[in-house]
């Protein structure tokens, strides 16, 4: 999977499933302190990338992800 | 999309008129028992009877691995589903005043009780934290309002029912997924007609002057899990006879 497509598919989860503001999603954007991220959250996120890219985190990984740039790498890395 | 329906201790009593009711708002029932396979099966015709569908799932719901390998399983055939509605029925009472009880009897109780609600829960929240939807109905009990002599144990637990409903809700809330507790009083099952034969009285005054039926709990809990009650979570409802 290309850059652009894990992009492009992390922007989609934001926007439809979290419902964060789709004008908020830029890749400096924190995910806690600007989106307001919560840890069910971060939970419905590692099960979107298990799913999704096909690796599962580790117990609290994305919770220590600070902004959007940040989850566009990890999953980059580990998929 | 079929709605599959979670209901533990549901070969008997008060578990087994909830999955029968639940089959008839159309949902696909799960029905969970430990080891009662005659009992089981038995409901599992009924729902059958009715028009419903049903598969048994034993597993001890004080064992997270045999949950975890049962569920392991469904999913598995099911990769496309999730269970939409969890309903916390199982429960064992093994009465002893407190100077008398066992730390065996303690555990064991608060293990089925209050364990097994955890246990099961959290294996089957992820689909409906995914899907934005759930169900989730915890059976406590008025033994957890009022005392009884006997009880601290299964009290101990039913009260702690209560507290984590409320808790579970606030969490969930956000994914749209409701969580509440039922309460009944003394509703006529097998368990009750044992006490009644032992010669027990009632320990408590029921205004209404009988026992319930274990429908009067499915009613309720049929109700909770429709699509009527998207705004109702974290409460504790009743269903005792005006006893409390």
């Amino acid at each position: 999977m290309t850059q652009q497509e894990i992009q492009e598919k992390v922007n989609a989860f934001l926007t439809d499933r979290l419902e964060y503001e789709p004008s908020a999603i830029t890749p400096e954007v924190e995910l806690k302190r600007d989106l307001g991220m919560t840890s069910l959250d971060a939970v419905e996120t590692s099960i979107f990338i298990k799913r999704t890219f096909g690796f599962q985190p580790e117990r609290g990984a994305v919770k220590t992800l600070v902004t959007i740039q940040d989850l566009y790498d990890y999953i980059e890395k580990n998929s | 999309m079929k709605r599959y329906a979670l209901i533990t201790g549901a070969s008997r009593g008060i578990g087994r008129a909830i999955a029968i009711e639940l089959a008839k708002d159309g949902c696909s029932i799960l029905l969970n028992y430990k080891s009662n396979h005659a009992a089981a099966q038995e409901a599992k015709r009924l729902i059958e009877e009715t028009g419903g569908e049903a598969e048994l799932m034993p597993f001890d719901v004080s064992q997270p691995d045999a949950i975890n390998a049962a569920l392991d399983a469904w999913f598995a055939a099911h990769p496309d589903d999730y269970i939409d509605v969890l309903v916390n029925n199982a429960g064992i009472v093994d009465d002893e005043i407190m100077l008398a009880m066992e730390p065996e009897q303690w555990h064991r109780v608060i293990d089925v009780n209050l364990n097994g609600f955890f246990y099961c829960t959290r294996r089957v929240i992820e689909g409906m934290v995914v899907n934005h939807h759930g169900r989730i109905v915890n059976i406590s009990s008025i033994a957890g309002q009022v005392g009884f002599a006997g009880q601290t144990h299964y009290a101990a637990a039913k009260a702690a029912l209560v507290g984590a409903t409320r808790s579970l809700a606030v969490e969930l809330a956000p994914k749209r997924i409701t969580v509440n507790a039922v309460t009944p009083g003394t509703i006529g099952t097998e368990m009750a007609q044992q006490g009644v034969e032992k010669g027990e009285q009632l320990r408590i005054d029921i205004p209404m002057r009988r026992l319930g039926k274990p429908e009067e709990v499915a009613y309720l809990v049929s109700f909770l899990c429709s699509n009527r009650t998207d705004y109702i979570s974290g409460q504790v409802i009743g269903v005792n006879g005006a006893a409390l």
